[in-house]
């Protein structure tokens, strides 16, 4: 007689009640369904929802929304304050850039190439701006930066600079509220930074030195390198990370202005949603918002994707 | 005459050079002037006084160690014995806490890695993951000709060298990959171009073979041996493999616990390991090691399951000693399952009855020992078996190799095992220290 368990183990599979094989097949989605629920409720919902409305006409305190067509979308381009607010971003975006980038990594290979308690100690003085809250950062900056009282005016008395009204005057408003934010933004990446020299191989260096490479040769040729993925990744996802900081820093010391100076497409929407209860319009500035994100980290993946292949 | 009388071990820390230095180091550290009278050449690598620690222990020691320019020195020793750590002291990857190292003369212990003439190859490559095979291989004559442009190479004298390392090692096909596309073997061979490309006087490579898969190791290894016959410059090769480092070097340095044990050519210490560590560390299966006393008039050492007869004066100990033989040289002969004497006919005429105790082995007549003991594991090899016998007592067990098709004991048989006197190793039990075939001394010191 063949092996008992093994027909045993057959008849399991193959006459087991219909229930039971549409429990073993259900299984898998029953563990993955409170993640989908979650999902479709917070997030491909609302998505769906947010598109939907950016077609309609709903004053919030009205109890129902309206078809309107394409008047959101029309209204956005038309009135002067979105594309100000759009260019606005561009600038936000663009300043911010090398914070994500380029000022972090220098940060992060000065503290890697001394090893030792005093990095340790920067290291974490650094990133300890990340976990503090926005909105309490916010307060503080705007203490330091008050024009008459602030700790940033007195400093710069001593250097012989007069008091300047860094948050209320259009032309440093903007440019105030980027530094602020980038601190955050440094901070982080650093952090991020380190995480990567980390992961390179020691034996690449001496390899280099032995070589004959100098110091700056081998931060040039095998450092760096070896960064350009990480330097990439980071660009990319502080555009995506770093407008929660700007929004709170923007509500909390400016409301976008003074004269619309520190106004983005993001404070837009909220002054939208609600300052004016346009649940439409702050839609439709929704889905614009996504899309060109969309559209502009799928360039840079594309770019990023294209020159990974080149060097190949 | 013997060769247990005719032995002219290194000591531990002895030279690997034609004239013999006086066994023990001096504790001053000599300068190459009076380095040269030594034996020491000025050729080649030379280590002086060499301490690295780490912590408080030193994890290398080295009063003095001569590598001759030329050759292919394979150091050899257990993880953690100091010897990538003496690499990296040679290439500039580490700073000694004392002493100096000298290159063809030259004292380099303070140069940068990059200005000493040495090239290292990686236990596991470390090419630049970003470059291709040409520019892993180009990238140390690119720096050097941007640094120097006068006298640097030329891009014409560049592509030339490249092209012939690539040629030598069979990379010109693969010049354009990425390293991750890549073999484990062709990786090796990059590794190997790019250090040998800049022409070093010294060549150090690091387990070179230790991230290679066994079929590609044997002919690496053959590679390897032949490319140090056409570069002909002075190359060192760590490894913890005792047949790599018998099979490969021209020169070969034993060390253990970050020090010298032996150094010399590699049949020599293997032929007269100069203590216990060398004996058992090198071979495989390792050397059998008795223990055993002298009896009789002193010619004669006994122990359980042991006994031999030596030739020669009688030896000055009274103590125990440890007797060491190698598998390879035991011959099996036939037992009656009866006795201590052997099987009609094989071996009787040199066999006297003077039994020392009463777990012993009779005393054979002529120069030689005898064991007995029971078969207890029986490895086949594919060329041989390997049969690891217990004798009586709490000795540990002993292995015999058996060659080719003879015939094999099963397990639970009974085992007499004859090894000649030439074949003979006898060691300090304190300090495991070769002894000299007439004194009571170590072999080194009798010198």
């Amino acid at each position: 007689m063949a092996n008992p368990s093994l027909i045993a183990g057959e008849r399991g599979v193959d006459h087991a009640p219909p229930v039971v094989r549409l429990r073993d097949r259900a299984r898998p989605w029953l563990y993955l369904a409170p993640l989908i629920v979650a999902l479709v409720v917070w997030v491909y919902g609302p998505l769906v929802f947010t598109g939907v409305l950016s077609f309609m006409s709903w004053n919030l305190t009205a109890p129902h929304p309206s078809w309107l067509g394409t008047a959101n979308y029309s209204r956005l381009v038309h009135e002067p304050q979105f594309p100000h607010a759009a260019r606005n971003t561009l600038v936000y975006a663009v300043v911010m850039l090398p914070f994500a980038t380029v000022v972090p990594m220098a940060l992060a290979i000065a503290l890697w190439k001394r090893p030792g308690r005093v990095s340790t100690v920067y290291r974490t003085l650094l990133f300890l701006p990340v976990v503090l809250a926005p909105i309490a950062t916010a307060i503080t900056w705007q203490f330091l930066l008050d024009p008459l009282s602030g700790l940033v005016n007195v400093v710069a008395g001593w250097f012989g600079v007069g008091a300047h009204n860094w948050l209320g005057d259009p032309s440093s408003a903007l440019y105030s509220v980027l530094l602020i934010t980038s601190v955050k933004v440094v901070a982080l990446n650093v952090l991020l930074f380190g995480a990567a020299l980390a992961n390179l191989e020691r034996g690449l260096l001496e390899a280099a030195a032995l070589d004959g490479a100098t110091e700056w040769e081998i931060t040039r040729h095998i450092v760096l390198p070896h960064l350009r993925r990480t330097v990439v990744l980071l660009g990319m996802l502080s555009l995506v990370v770093v407008w929660p900081w700007i929004f709170a820093n923007v509500a909390v010391l400016t409301q976008g202005g003074p004269a619309g100076s520190t106004d983005n497409v993001y404070y837009r929407l909220f002054t939208y949603a609600f300052t004016f209860f346009d649940a439409g319009t702050a839609s439709a500035a929704a889905v614009v918002i996504t899309g060109a994100l969309a559209l502009v980290l799928g360039l840079g993946l594309l770019v990023a994707g294209r020159r990974r292949r080149a060097i190949a | 005459m013997t060769h247990i009388a005719d032995m002219t071990t290194s000591g531990p820390t002895e030279l690997p050079t034609p004239t013999p230095t006086p066994g023990r180091p001096r504790p001053d550290v000599p300068d190459a002037s009076d380095a040269a009278p030594d034996g020491i050449t000025t050729d080649g690598i030379t280590l002086a006084g060499i301490v690295k620690r780490y912590g408080a222990h030193p994890a290398l020691d080295v009063p003095r160690l001569g590598v001759p320019a030329g050759s292919l020195t394979v150091v050899v020793g257990p993880s953690g014995c100091g010897k990538s750590t003496g690499l990296r002291v040679v290439a500039g990857l580490e700073t000694p806490d004392e002493g100096r190292v000298l290159i063809d003369g030259t004292d380099v212990t303070h140069l940068p890695p990059g200005e000493r003439g040495v090239a290292l190859v990686f236990q596991d490559f470390a090419l630049y993951p970003h470059m291709t095979v040409e520019r892993n291989i180009d990238f140390g004559l690119r720096l050097a000709a941007r640094h120097d442009r006068r006298s640097g190479p030329s891009r014409a004298e560049i592509s030339s060298r490249v092209a012939e390392v690539c040629a030598m090692l069979g990379l010109s096909e693969l010049r354009r990959r990425l390293p991750s596309q890549l073999s484990g073997g062709e990786r090796q061979r990059v590794g190997l171009a790019r250090a040998i490309v800049r022409r070093p006087a010294v060549l150090l490579l690091d387990e070179p073979l230790s991230s290679l898969d066994a079929q590609l190791r044997q002919r690496a290894r053959a590679e390897l041996v032949r490319l140090h016959r056409e570069l002909g410059n002075t190359v060192v090769l760590v490894t913890h493999d005792q047949l790599e480092a018998l099979s490969m070097g021209t020169n070969l340095v034993v060390m253990n616990r970050g020090r010298v044990v032996q150094a010399g050519p590699p049949e020599q210490v293997y032929r007269y390991p100069a203590d216990t560590f060398v004996a058992t560390f090198l071979g495989s299966p390792p050397m059998n090691l008795h223990t055993v006393a002298p009896a009789g008039d002193g010619r004669v050492l006994a122990g359980p399951g042991v006994a031999a007869r030596l030739p020669g004066p009688p030896r000055p100990e009274s103590g125990p000693l440890l007797l060491g033989w190698r598998p390879a040289d035991g011959l099996l002969e036939p037992v009656d399952a009866a006795g201590d004497g052997p099987a009609h006919g094989g071996g009787g005429p040199d066999v006297d009855s003077t039994a020392v105790d009463s777990t012993a082995v009779a005393v054979p007549a002529g120069p030689g020992v005898v064991l007995r003991g029971v078969a207890d594991v029986v490895e086949f090899t594919g060329d041989g078996t390997v049969v690891t016998c217990v004798s009586p007592g709490e000795d540990p067990p002993w292995a015999v190799s058996i060659r080719g098709r003879d015939r094999v004991p099963a397990v639970g048989d009974a085992v007499r095992v004859r090894v000649q006197a030439e074949h003979v190793h006898l060691f300090d039990p304190d300090g495991g220290l070769r002894l000299g075939a007439t004194t009571g001394r170590p072999d080194a010191a009798a010198k």
